[in-house]
């Protein structure tokens, strides 16, 4: 339990102020406020935080649990509670907070950040966390050994003193401090330095040493991993005693072990709620989070080239309908890129663009596309013909898909859907950005800053869009660290994308999970909300 | 003797060679790429530079032949994905693919040979009739569905089994907790393989009991059941033989159904996960790894049917 001097001591070091029980206010707070309990009369409000307790959530496959080469969900979930980064989300808000960085400070340029480290830290082998940690990390990460999540825009990393590092970077970058908190996990340098691929393997598997809130107990590969309760972690011992990750790759299975009460969280479609509803040891959680799902047209196509069409496209589609049939009403109709769950970047004046096939045709006849024959879309003799693509197994995508599909084929257009396992649909459709229409979605760190993925150039940008106007926006927005100009500026991407769509955002899905009635957890996605495992906890 | 044994090796050895080719082939010609190589952050820089560093840039043939110059010293190379040596991951995924393969093999040779032996002795009976029709209806179930169906009943409604997994994580690895793991998984890996041992003894009975010196036996004045047990059963069991001798390796790799649903660690799970990943090097791994099972078990058929019939020389 906190005692009264480690809440000074928090709240000494941490400026921004997130201590244990400030989040449990919050927390408190917003579970009020979310869907949880409408849906469920009666829910646990906030009681008394028990100390102890297992938490037993579920991975599809064996975890790599190295903070240098995380690939995939189940690996980034896992060291997101092994390992700290400088900054961590807000499990609130989202806003970075100080996590192995106490505070930070921007200089006037921009180009340069200087991170004031905590010197409280040990790695889980006992040894101190210092800036030569840091240093070395980010670049082994900047030498390609693991992808650099974002931008890269740091040029240096300097270790003005053990406890203070200093980033120098090649343009100004407002998004540093948000990116530090999503999967820059840093990792020892006493540990891994020099080391080759197989020692790493041996780190990865047998002895991965972080600085997060649980530790290391055992990895039994193809079965499960636990963690055990770091007792030395900087904010305090956490509430729970183990974190087990259970290998359970079908997600029916998933759906029954929460039922038969084999594992405490849950994700669930919305296909499955029907399954877990009434059960008085369980609860459900709906949060929004950081994404967008789309359809893209590759707009180096001559077809879809003119935003006109692309906006015919948005108004020819129900997307209401899409949400209360296929999502069963667990999601937004989107108004643009850039979602709700990004709070102040969020321009709430906007409305989705609303169906309207007849505004759709009108549209299309400005750019020269008419009813032919039979209803055929039809210019210069050719008709409007082209593959939607979307990959396999997901019922949500594929059948948003085929909604969609009908649709368009409303109009008059003539289109075939194609479903491709997702390895090769990932490589020959999305890499390679060789499609026609496409079926994606992004799944983002807290920050809006898109100019990666809708930018001229940008390298994330498989519609090849491009609009020198959002361009200038977002280039500011990207460099400027001053909230409300950057709050200005993001307003304005949306309303440009509302005339020159860069892609045709369908809908912002919720997160739905099911948890043990007695867990507690940060009100926002679980990829933030595992960044605060520390405070997740079990109510007496 | 020598002989047969030297051309049993050469034989075992080109089926390798040609396992290992067309596995390759296979994997160079499918669509994607390495999972590892799809990762959006990924510059297009340092995925150039990644596939230079795993050798996915260099020829199909050169990347053939320095698996195979490996391979035959031992070295299955490392995982993509992982990063850990796949001899050694498939190495672990050894014990539960032999306890779960085991499992299965023992529930089809126990219940599926009496139960054929007993319908092919009462023809047109009920309990003929039962066997024919379950075997019916267990061959065309499909796992998947009937995995669920019995985590349903058995761990969500009655709360009498685990509903996945091989031991409960984080408590004492006791047989009697393997054993109630075990329990599920075993019944749905063997719908497929029972009913086809029941069958095909069933009617390798049949066909047995109608050969000229089986009449013979009974005009001396033998009782069925010595008819039955000295004189036929011994020629009847042959074709079941060659049958569970393709069954054992299907049970070793095949059983990714039921591993998935299952949350079993073995290696079918193991090499779907590889599949997905496009994780070369671990595919092939496994795939030899299977192959020398289906060689090492068609031989050891081919001496249990010079032992059972000695008509038959190991050639």
């Amino acid at each position: 339990m906190q005692t009264e001097r480690d809440d000074e001591r928090e709240e000494k070091s941490q400026p921004f102020g997130v201590t244990r029980r400030g989040f449990l206010r919050a927390a408190a707070a917003a579970g009020a406020a979310t869907s949880c309990a409408a849906l469920w009369p009666g829910s646990a409000v906030a009681q008394q935080p028990r100390q102890g307790g297992a938490l037993r959530m579920a991975i599809i496959a064996d975890p790599v649990l190295n903070p240098i080469l995380t690939m995939g969900i189940q690996s980034t979930t896992i060291c997101k509670v092994l390992y700290s980064g400088l900054c961590r989300p807000d499990p609130v808000t989202l806003e970075p907070r100080p996590d192995l960085a106490k505070s930070w400070q921007v200089s006037r340029d921009g180009l340069t950040w200087t991170f004031m480290l905590r010197d409280n830290v040990t790695w889980h082998d006992g040894k101190p966390f210092t800036g030569e940690d840091v240093k070395w990390t980010l670049e082994e990460r900047a030498t390609g050994k693991g992808a650099w999540r974002g931008p890269r825009v740091v040029k240096t990393v300097e270790v003005v003193e053990p406890h203070v590092v200093r980033f120098h970077l090649t343009q100004p970058f407002a998004p540093l401090a948000v990116l530090m908190g999503f999967t820059q996990y840093i990792g020892p340098k006493h540990l891994l330095e020099g080391k080759d691929q197989a020692e790493f393997a041996e780190f990865n598997k047998k002895n991965p040493v972080g600085t997060g809130p649980f530790k290391m107990k055992e990895f039994v590969t193809g079965q499960h991993v636990t963690l055990q309760a770091n007792p030395d972690y900087f904010l305090g011992r956490p509430y729970l005693d183990t974190f087990v990750f259970k290998v359970v790759p079908d997600v029916n299975v998933q759906v029954a072990q929460i039922k038969t009460g084999e594992l405490d969280f849950a994700l669930i479609e919305p296909q499955n709620i029907a399954a877990v509803k009434g059960m008085p040891d369980l609860k459900l959680d709906v949060v929004d989070y950081v994404n967008h799902y789309y359809i893209a047209f590759q707009i180096k196509n001559p077809l879809f080239a003119d935003p006109r069409v692309r906006l015919a496209m948005i108004h020819a589609v129900d997307r209401q309908t899409i949400v209360e049939k296929v999502l069963l009403g667990y999601g937004t109709v989107a108004t643009g890129t850039i979602p709700p769950a990004l709070g102040w970047a969020y321009n709430s004046t906007l409305k989705p663009l609303p169906y309207d096939p007849q505004k759709a045709l009108a549209l299309l006849a400005e750019v020269g596309w008419k009813p032919g024959p039979g209803g055929v879309l039809m210019k210069d003799g050719k008709p409007f013909k082209f593959t939607l693509s979307v990959d396999k197994g997901n019922p949500a995508r594929e059948q948003t898909a085929t909604i969609a599909q009908q649709f368009y084929k409303r109009l008059g257009m003539d289109v075939t859907l194609e479903t491709m396992e997702w390895a090769a649909f990932a490589s020959k459709r999305w890499l390679a950005r060789d499609y026609e229409a496409m079926h994606m979605w992004w799944i983002t760190s807290p920050d809006p800053d898109q100019l990666d993925y809708y930018g001229t150039g940008g390298a994330n940008n498989h519609p090849n869009y491009s609009n020198p106007e959002i361009d200038k926006v977002l280039l500011e927005a990207q460099q400027i660290t001053d909230r409300d100009r950057r709050r200005q500026l993001y307003h304005r991407y949306q309303e440009l994308e509302m005339s020159d769509p860069p892609v045709a955002t369908l809908y912002y899905p919720k997160e739905i999970r099911v948890t043990n009635a007695k867990l507690v957890i940060p009100p926002v996605g679980y990829r933030d909300a595992l960044t605060n495992s520390e405070a997740w906890h079990y109510t007496t | 003797m020598w002989r047969a044994i030297l051309r049993r090796v050469l034989h075992a050895l080109l089926v390798l060679l040609t396992v290992s080719l067309l596995t390759f082939g296979l994997i160079m010609a499918a669509p994607g790429g390495p999972s590892i190589l799809l990762d959006p952050d990924l510059s297009p820089a340092d995925r150039a530079r990644l596939r230079q560093e795993l050798g996915l840039d260099a020829p199909a043939h050169i990347q053939y032949l320095k698996w195979a110059g490996n391979a035959v010293r031992g070295d299955l190379g490392r995982s993509l994905v992982q990063k850990r040596r796949v001899a050694e991951m498939i190495g672990e995924r050894v014990p539960a693919t032999a306890v779960l393969a085991g499992a299965g093999l023992l529930l089809t040779l126990l219940a599926g040979i009496p139960l054929g032996v007993a319908a092919a002795t009462r023809p047109r009976s009920l309990l003929d009739h039962a066997a024919t029709i379950a075997s019916g209806v267990g061959v065309a179930i499909p796992g998947f569905w009937f995995g669920i169906m019995l985590i349903i009943l058995f761990a969500v409604w009655l709360h009498l089994l685990p509903s996945a997994g091989m031991y409960t994580p984080g408590g004492p690895q006791t047989l009697a907790d393997l054993l109630r793991h075990l329990v599920m998984p075993t019944l749905v890996l063997a719908t497929f393989s029972l009913p086809q041992v029941t069958l095909f003894a069933r009617a390798s009975v049949l066909e047995t009991l109608r050969q000229d010196y089986v009449r013979t036996a009974r005009a001396k004045g033998l009782d069925e059941r010595r008819v039955l047990f000295r004189h036929g059963l011994r020629n009847a069991l042959i074709p079941v033989l060659t049958v569970i001798g393709l069954l054992v390796p299907r049970l070793v790799g095949g059983a990714v159904i039921t591993e998935t649903v299952f949350a079993w660690p073995g290696m079918g799970r193991l090499s779907a996960d590889a599949a997905f990943g496009r994780d070369y090097p671990l595919i092939m791994g496994i795939t030899m790894v299977v192959s020398v099972v289906v060689i090492v078990s068609n031989l050891l058929t081919d001496i249990a049917y010079t032992v059972v019939d000695p008509r038959i020389r190991l050639e």
